[in-house]
């Protein structure tokens, strides 16, 4: 029993982390609530929990202060709640070190696959580097530097395939322009995410069956971009 | 627009000129500026021309104002030069002159023409020289009345007095044993004196009776007009030439000194205008101040008619005598019916924008000026005067010529206009600031409520959610638990869609400095829209079609999402289950085109009538049926108007169909990728 995750939920409206509660206890999470920001600070600090789920808007403390404080120490994944359309604040938490982001108002299933791929990539990042990777039908061959989909072959350029296998390695994660530029084309490009947007719709017109609803390279808009999870490219219909 | 300068002076080729003008303006729009110049020479003769050639000038100015003319007025001694300079100034790009325009006759051989002297110092204005025609020039009247001899009979006694008198002095100079040549001195002494009093034919009767009293009295023979020394022939003739001379001189001074004066009055009654104007606050006490200095200067009654004078509404009417302010029953100096009259005029100086009354056609009869307040908002009103004639010589005023006196309340109309102008300028931009406060108070509510809002409706949300979840597992235990939790979820979810509608609109209204673009691919937008509103989705069929290239489009992509979501929830809301909806991206050469599609029941005629209006739902509100408070199309409107586009609702025949364009001209570049990234 005490083997099983304790999940954090940072949150200063009772009702949201009630059902936060509920829900990830029905999934056999453990869960300790708290209501703000400082209450965050130590208890994160006594009880090291294996997950935190962190809103932005606390009472006391700015969220991403929280958050930058607790990443002094803390490795294990954050998942930030904040309000919509403040794109601002999601990047500023990505760029700090959180892991993923969710937009209120959320659906329930949507935090709890979050929840799985954030403790799926704690578990793999010690791993070595894999000598392949399957997301649905995208396969992609790392020793052969080849991608498929199905069993069609992609001719992706260099860059395409450096970016995919980016993406590829943070399935299910939300990676922001900045954190693609930086690490696809190098610290210069930093800036030019109009660039990467085009340089990804192009990506996704060969990968995609259907380039206007992606079920693989998802676009979070103002934020970034994210590789969809193995469990959410499988409920999809081909 | 285009400045055609018409040169008017006395010459019968003005008309000429005028019409060449009006039909040069009709061709290419234009406004016609009819040009005079005033001679600022204050010679006699220059003095006596205009004198001469003034009905003609303002015969024919009056000819250029009812052919819709401007009139321009200078002063300068010299015409071409005057001239081009005002045409500089007012970038005039025409100038139209008659041949003959020299009117001073005689004058003129001495220098060149005038249309001679314009077109060659202008080099940037077409000069158009219009033929006059001579037969009509010498039927000009050559000479006018003289002034001065009105005063004859008041003078002489005086002069006669004054050669009297030098005459006494002369016997008891004679007799103490001076010689002529003294004498002489002592009747040119009384010369002087009489011109200087009475004026020049004072001076000259002072002189003939001098010399006749001095041939008569003084040189020999005595007592005798003969004349034997012929040396006195030459002291006669000196005498008359000393007087004509002096009163030349003299009236050339008092003359200056009267239009000197004329013109200080002017200047002062301008300023003095001007500056109560400034001092005025509120249209009633521009109106008060100009009517009061009116008064004071036209002696007269003077007339306000604001606004609108068909309107029927009394004029304000400032009588001579101050604190009389009253509205008129009935004419205030005029005859019974002269309300009635003034009120026509008015009506007329009104529509048309011209000045009329006291000489100027159609109205020339009405003894009243009316000038309309012509600011750049239209006819502010019409101010009136009563203008009178120099034939009633009563006073001062009237001497300066009922020309002037128009062409100061000219003056004096623009500067009230000018004043009225930017009071109502001034209401304006008040009025502007309490709009624009109470706009953005309200938009603070609306976007404080609706942050406030979101919170708890996340949480509603999400209590359902687990909720219904819950239920599931217990494989049905408790159905109507789990329809109530469905009914509150979905009751939740409309609400926070309502909600985002509310702060994006509130976000739209209160930036007035526009919202800010950022160059976004279409293919991420759809593709998040839809990912977004999967769950909601699943009981249609959905295509999507893209541009082959990739499209960047300038916009707020949170607000086009906005756009995309509601369109498509109106589909999955109309649509019965198991309907196509198509979402369709198309390049146009200058837009993005944006279309949703359904294959529902489709718009009525009435929906497409009111579709985009705040508030209309469209369907019957039976129940909760139909839950659209009708704000989810008017926001897209808002929306994609606010990014310079348009949107459009129609019936495709088996559906109804929404189209939206955004404008790809207000891109913020969008890069392609590198060529040289070959494949692998």
């Amino acid at each position: 029993m005490r083997n099983e995750p304790l999940v954090m939920i940072v949150d200063d409206e009772g009702s949201i982390r009630t059902f936060l509660r509920i829900a990830l206890v029905k999934q056999g999470y453990r869960v300790l609530e708290v209501a703000d920001g400082r209450g965050a600070l130590s208890m994160g600090a006594s009880h090291m929990p294996d997950l935190v789920i962190l809103d932005l808007g606390l009472p006391d403390i700015d969220g991403i202060d929280v958050l930058r404080t607790i990443r002094e120490w803390y490795a294990a994944p954050i998942i930030i709640l904040s309000a919509r359309g403040k794109d601002h604040d999601k990047i500023a938490a990505l760029d700090a070190g959180a892991d993923d982001y969710l937009s209120k108002p959320f659906s329930v299933g949507e935090l709890l696959a979050r929840v799985r791929v954030a403790f799926r990539h704690a578990a793999s990042t010690d791993g070595a580097v894999r000598s392949d990777m399957r997301v649905g039908d995208l396969w992609i061959d790392t020793v052969r530097r080849r991608a498929t989909i199905g069993s069609d072959d992609l001719h992706l350029t260099p860059t395409e395939y450096k970016l995919l296998v980016y993406l590829a390695e943070n399935a299910g994660r939300v990676l922001t322009h900045s954190s693609i530029l930086r690490r696809v084309w190098g610290p210069t490009r930093e800036n030019e995410t109009q660039y990467l947007r085009v340089f990804v719709a192009n990506l996704r017109r060969k990968i995609e069956s259907e380039p206007a609803n992606p079920r693989y390279l998802l676009t979070e808009l103002g934020v970034g971009y994210r590789l969809a999870a193995e469990d959410e490219v499988a409920g999809e219909p081909p | 627009m285009e400045r055609i300068l018409a040169c008017v002076s006395a010459a019968p080729s003005s008309r000429n000129v005028i019409l060449k003008a009006t039909q040069m303006a009709e061709r290419t729009p234009a406004r016609v500026v009819a040009v005079h110049v005033q001679s600022e020479h204050d010679t006699l003769r220059a003095r006596r021309e205009r004198e001469v050639y003034r009905g003609e000038i303002e015969r024919n100015l009056t000819f250029a104002r009812d052919n819709g003319a401007e009139i321009a007025t200078l002063s300068g001694d010299d015409v071409a030069t005057a001239i081009i300079a005002y045409a500089e100034l007012s970038r005039a790009s025409h100038i139209v002159v008659g041949k003959d325009e020299n009117t001073s006759g005689r004058r003129s051989r001495r220098r060149p023409d005038v249309a001679q002297r314009l077109i060659a110092e202008t080099t940037q204005i077409d000069v158009h020289v219009v033929p006059g025609d001579p037969s009509d020039y010498h039927a000009l009247p050559r000479r006018r009345e003289r002034t001065g001899l009105r005063h004859v009979p008041r003078g002489l006694p005086l002069t006669i007095g004054l050669v009297g008198a030098a005459t006494a002095v002369s016997t008891v100079l004679r007799s103490v044993g001076f010689t002529d040549a003294n004498i002489v001195m002592v009747f040119l002494a009384s010369v002087l004196a009489a011109t200087f009093v009475g004026g020049r034919m004072q001076g000259i009767i002072a002189s003939m009776l001098g010399v006749f009293s001095f041939n008569f009295l003084f040189t020999e023979p005595r007592f005798s007009l003969v004349v034997y020394d012929t040396q006195y022939v030459l002291t006669f003739i000196v005498m008359l030439i000393v007087a004509l001379i002096t009163s030349e001189l003299l009236s050339r001074v008092r003359l200056e000194a009267v239009i000197s004066r004329r013109r200080a009055d002017r200047t002062v009654a301008v300023y003095r205008l001007s500056r109560a104007l400034l001092t005025a606050s509120g249209e009633s006490a521009v109106i008060d101040e100009a009517l009061d200095q009116l008064v004071r200067y036209y002696g007269g009654s003077a007339l306000w008619y604001g606004g609108d004078p068909t309107t029927g509404a009394e004029p304000v009417i400032r009588l001579p005598h101050r604190g009389a302010d009253r509205v008129a029953r009935s004419g205030a100096d005029g005859g019974p019916d002269s309300v009635d009259h003034d009120r026509e005029v008015a009506v007329w100086a009104y529509r048309n924008a011209r000045c009329a009354g006291a000489g100027v056609a159609p109205f020339a009869a009405c003894p009243r000026f009316f000038a309309p307040l012509v600011s750049s908002a239209g006819v502010l009103g019409v101010l009136a005067v009563a203008i009178t004639d120099a034939a009633d010589g009563a006073t001062d005023r009237a001497a300066d010529g009922a020309a002037e006196q128009r062409t100061l309340m000219e003056t004096f109309a623009g500067q009230v206009a000018l004043a009225l102008e930017r009071e109502r300028i001034a209401h304006d931009h008040e009025q502007a600031k309490i709009e624009i406060e109470s706009e953005r108070l309200k938009n603070y509510l609306l976007r404080s409520i609706s942050h406030d809002l979101r919170t708890p409706l996340a949480g509603i949300a999400g209590s359902a959610a687990v909720l219904l979840d819950a239920d599931a597992d217990a494989s049905g235990a408790l159905p109507h638990v789990r329809e109530l939790a469905a009914d509150i979820h979905e009751q939740a979810n409309w609400l926070a869609a309502l909600v985002e509608n509310l702060l994006s609109l509130s976000r739209i209204e209160s930036d007035s400095t526009g919202i800010a673009l950022t160059a976004e691919i279409v293919d991420d937008v759809v593709g998040s829209v839809l990912a977004k509103m999967r769950r909601r989705l699943t009981q249609f069929r959905v295509t999507t079609s893209l541009p082959d290239s990739v499209v960047s489009v300038p916009m707020d992509a949170g607000l086009i999402q906005q756009v995309l979501m509601n369109l498509l929830d109106n589909a999955c809301r109309h649509a019965p289950a198991g309907a196509t909806i198509d979402l369709g991206v198309a390049r146009e050469p200058d837009a993005a085109r944006f279309t949703v599609t359904d294959s529902g029941p489709g718009f009525t005629e009435r929906d497409l009538d009111h579709l985009f209006e705040k508030f209309y739902t469209g369907r019957r509100r039976d129940g909760d049926s139909a839950r659209g408070v009708g704000l989810g199309l008017a926001i897209c409107r808002a929306i994609v108007e606010a990014h310079g586009g348009s949107i459009d609702a129609s019936n495709t025949g088996d559906g109804a169909r929404v189209c939206f364009r955004l404008p790809l001209d207000r891109a913020i570049a969008s890069r392609e990728p590198d060529e040289t990234d070959e494949p692998a």
